[in-house]
């Protein structure tokens, strides 16, 4: 059965863009173009698995309709916005969005992105963290998932195919989730010998692993560069 | 208000009061002529002190002749004391008889003379003055006298109860005359101090080129014609001439006293005054004498003063003692006062040349500089006002900028949207396709430069937070490189990059360094030649840290390097190529925004960009965001040679997490030691 996406954009022609996006990859999208009618869509539908929210929208914004949406559901929801600054993202992330994307944005990364979504909420047969008890040898950080046992990598259920150094760097990220790494750090304990000089093969490395792992290599979601100071794979719940 | 403003009335009143003035001057002595002297409040003349001294005195020839006549008894009366004798008794009987009746008698009561008749002496007094006598005692004897009811000559006792008997029918009358006039003249005087220098259809207090004489000289006039007027009276009393005199004198001293009413009513009493003149005629020669002048006249001034003092003390004055020192000490104190507050206010000149603004000194704590602090304050304050409007428009424009960047987004997602499904289509024209490459690529990069006109806009106006800390910038440089090697690679370009062993710390934004990086990498991955190098040195100089990137460039550089920096200019070659040309601005703006330097040179094709920061001591415990273990390990550690486990594995896990299939793992290295003594944040 399709999965249902409540739409939201006071741009129709935005809307309608994004229905069609996600109508070819096989969701049932619901449109509204403002908060009143995104809440009324809500009500009507109680299938709906995710929303898509704009921000600036007349009679109810998007801010205060997931503020209401939050307060009854805890489906995923996307703030979708021109707004690019920091502050914006903070807020729409702090009152309860899931993700956040910027307009202009590309539509492949908004399909991704709303996959993602997907997946970690309706993934059925046991939550990752179950999954994860049952067998010792799997690590879970938010959609990645890694076995060390079958040596695979999964990001959101997709397989991910990794050298054997950049699944060294991964496995050591995710055994220290949330601590900062410098490259040398990484080097030493990744590759066993003492690092030297002016070798950047960790960011090339670190690199080529999050344009495999993240839907914007540019904007990770798991390995962060903390600039001047190394990397560290964000925890994520 | 009409009365006062009426001249007539004014005039009138003025000849009131002279006339009531003068009316009341006459009356008052009259009063004290009928009041005093002729004691004119008495019953009856009798009781009076003329009338007193009358009697004494007649007393006094009774006693005399009661002498004589004793000593003419004993025969022993001189020749001369005859003619006295006879010249009294003449007095005391006159022939045509007296207004008093007397007797002398002694002690036993027996009359020895007399003026009446009759057996009984006493009893005629009493009887012929109608009981009203006087018993004086005189020597042994006693006198009984007093005037008799009946007057019949004419004499001094005459005389003196005709008086009294005038001043008591007048004296009520002048007295009442007297008080009306004073209370009058008070009344009038009072008037015309209320109506001095109002005029008819005129505000306020008028006056007139009369004033403007000096007061001092009006002052004197006054005391002048006052002093003349009374000195006129004094002699001579009751002349016409003399009384017109001063009667004109009295005209003339109330006219000046008016104009000096008028000036203290319009508050011009010291204004008009000499004193006033001369203050002001000094305030103008020394306010246009020059400074020099000025203290060339103190300190000779100051000079003489001392001279004298010491001449006064070589003479051994104790005051000059006293005052020598003291003036001196008030001078140095002066002095020292004066050097304070110039440093004072040199020191706020230096601030205010340090860029500080606005209030940069108390004024009220240089007294003496006062001038100069108050223009300090205006000069500071001006700047401030000028920063804040500058700083207001500057925000202003982002905020224009920002949001016409989000109307613009709106749009051009729609159009990135629709040109992505275009691709969808089936639209098989190679033609078509390529349009939509194109279209595709376009507004993707009219996406990208309104992002970076945004950064830009925020960048310059300073509008955006910076986060400095302690980073590596070695590390920096690794992690920027490992981001674009790809993308240079694709090129041909291969990055050689030489840095110091140990790590190179800086106090910086690690995002905004990044972002000044990437811009730079960007720029050489655009404009470089396909298939040279591009060399990044990072250089420690003493405490300067120099990172510098140097790339052949593909393209002649004819332009000074200042353009380059300039928004929206570029080598005319790199028009069509893609980027919005703000990059080497917005990263000048970063690197300035992080106290650092950031210089271009061009040397022929050869494009170097040198970015100054200044090096700091590695952070002692180096405390990265969100409490990550350290990140400064450059150095190598034997410990970690032993299986892959992870370096800050212990210190990470937190519990609930799960890691099960790694135990504690067995490298213990340096780096476990360095996390161990590291406080948890």
């Amino acid at each position: 059965m399709a999965q249902t996406i409540l739409v939201c954009d006071d741009d129709k022609e935005i809307a309608a863009a994004i229905d069609i996006y996600l109508t070819a990859e096989g969701y049932r999208v619901i449109q509204a173009y403002d908060g009143f009618q995104a809440l009324d869509a809500i009500q009507k539908n109680e299938d709906i698995q995710l929303i898509l929210m704009d921000i600036m929208m007349p009679r109810l914004d998007g801010v205060r309709a997931t503020m209401k949406i939050r307060e009854t559901r805890n489906i995923p929801i996307i703030m979708l916005s021109a707004k690019s600054e920091d502050n914006d993202k903070i807020l729409g992330l702090n009152i309860g969005a899931d993700d956040y994307i910027t307009k202009p944005f590309n539509p492949m990364e908004l399909i991704a992105r709303v996959r993602s979504q997907l997946r970690r909420y309706t993934s059925f047969g046991g939550t990752p963290e179950a999954e994860a008890a049952k067998n010792p040898a799997v690590m879970v950080n938010g959609g990645l998932e890694l076995d060390d046992g079958a040596k695979r990598v999964t990001v959101d259920g997709q397989e991910v195919s990794l050298t054997p150094v950049e699944y060294k760097i991964v496995k050591f990220f995710m055994e220290n989730r949330g601590l900062v790494f410098s490259s040398a750090q990484i080097y030493e304990s990744v590759w066993n010998e003492p690092s030297y000089g002016a070798d950047n093969i960790v960011a090339v490395h670190i690199r080529h692993i999050r344009e495999k792992i993240e839907i914007n290599p540019k904007e990770p979601r798991y390995i962060k560069v903390i600039w001047g100071h190394g990397y560290k794979m964000e925890k994520l719940g | 208000m009409s009365l006062k403003n009426n001249l007539f009335a004014k005039v009138f009143a003025f000849g009131l009061f002279i006339l009531f003035a003068v009316g009341g001057v006459l009356t008052c002595t009259l009063a004290w002529y009928l009041y005093v002297e002729r004691e004119a409040y008495a019953e009856q003349y009798t009781d009076t002190a003329p009338y007193y001294q009358s009697i004494y005195s007649d007393v006094a020839q009774i006693q005399a002749y009661g002498r004589l006549l004793a000593k003419a008894g004993a025969g022993t009366l001189t020749s001369e004391e005859e003619g006295q004798a006879e010249y009294l008794h003449s007095y005391l009987f006159p022939p045509a008889g007296s207004n008093i009746a007397w007797a002398l008698v002694d002690t036993e009561g027996n009359a020895l003379l007399t003026n009446t008749s009759g057996s009984d002496p006493v009893a005629a007094v009493k009887e012929q003055t109608g009981s009203d006598f006087e018993q004086i005692q005189a020597d042994t004897h006693y006198v009984l006298i007093g005037m008799k009811t009946s007057l019949t000559v004419n004499d001094r006792y005459s005389e003196g109860a005709a008086a009294f008997a005038e001043a008591r029918k007048w004296g009520r009358l002048v007295l009442f005359g007297a008080g009306s006039c004073i209370l009058l003249s008070v009344a009038l005087f009072a008037f015309l101090v209320a109506a001095a220098g109002h005029r008819r259809d005129q505000e306020g207090i008028v006056l007139n080129p009369f004033d403007r004489i000096w007061t001092e000289a009006v002052l004197l006039g006054i005391v002048l014609l006052v002093a003349g007027g009374f000195s006129t009276l004094g002699g001579h009393l009751y002349t016409y001439e003399i009384a017109l005199i001063a009667l004109l004198c009295l005209v003339g001293a109330l006219i000046l006293f008016f104009s000096l009413v008028r000036r203290a009513k319009a508050r011009m009493l010291f204004k008009t005054s000499l004193l006033c003149l001369l203050v002001r005629l000094f305030r103008v020669i020394f306010r246009h004498l020059k400074l020099t002048a000025r203290i060339l006249g103190f300190l000779i001034a100051y000079a003489l003063l001392q001279f004298l003092l010491i001449l006064g003390m070589t003479a051994g004055n104790p005051v000059a003692v006293f005052f020598f020192i003291t003036t001196n000490v008030a001078l140095f104190i002066l002095v020292c006062l004066g050097f304070i507050q110039y440093h004072q206010v040199c020191r706020a000149t230096e601030r205010m040349a340090a860029g500080e603004l606005g209030n940069l000194i108390d004024e009220n704590t240089v007294p003496f500089f006062h001038q100069i602090a108050h223009n300090l304050n205006s000069t500071g304050q001006a700047m401030t006002l000028a920063v804040e409007k500058a700083t207001q428009s500057e925000r202003m424009k982002t905020e224009l900028i920002t949001n016409v960047s989000h109307d613009i987004k709106t749009p051009l997602t729609s159009i990135i949207s629709y040109v992505g499904l275009l691709h969808t289509t089936d639209i098989k024209d190679p033609k078509a396709l390529e349009y939509i490459d194109i279209l595709d690529r376009k507004s993707r990069r009219l996406g990208q430069l309104m992002a970076d006109l945004v950064d830009a806009s925020k960048v310059t106006s300073g509008n955006i937070a910076v986060n400095m800390e302690v980073i590596n910038l070695g590390e920096l440089v690794k992690q920027a490189g490992g981001e674009f090697e790809s993308r240079l690679e694709e090129r041909g370009i291969q990055l050689v990059s030489t840095l110091p062993d140990a790590p190179v710390f800086v106090y910086a934004d690690g995002r905004h360094m990044w972002r000044v990086l990437d811009n730079l990498f960007s720029n050489t991955a655009k404009y470089a030649l396909d298939g040279t190098r591009v060399y990044v040195d990072l250089t420690v100089i003493g405490r300067d840290v120099l990172l510098s990137v140097k790339n052949i460039s593909r393209d002649a550089l004819n332009i000074p390097s200042e353009e380059l920096m300039e928004r929206f200019v570029r080598g005319d070659a790199s028009r069509n190529t893609e980027g919005s040309g703000l990059g080497l601005s917005i990263a000048r703006s970063l690197m300035e925004l992080q106290h650092g330097t950031m210089n271009i040179l061009i040397d022929g094709d050869l494009f170097k960009v040198v970015l100054g920061l200044r090096l700091v001591d590695p952070p002692a415990p180096p405390v990265p965001p969100e409490g990550a273990p350290d990140v400064s390990g450059q150095e190598p550690s034997p410990g970690t040679a032993e299986g892959d486990g992870p370096a800050g594995g212990p210190v990470s896990g937190p519990a609930g997490e799960p890691e099960p299939s790694k135990p504690a793992p067995q490298n213990g290295g340096p780096l476990r030691r360095r996390l161990r003594k590291k406080p948890r944040s």
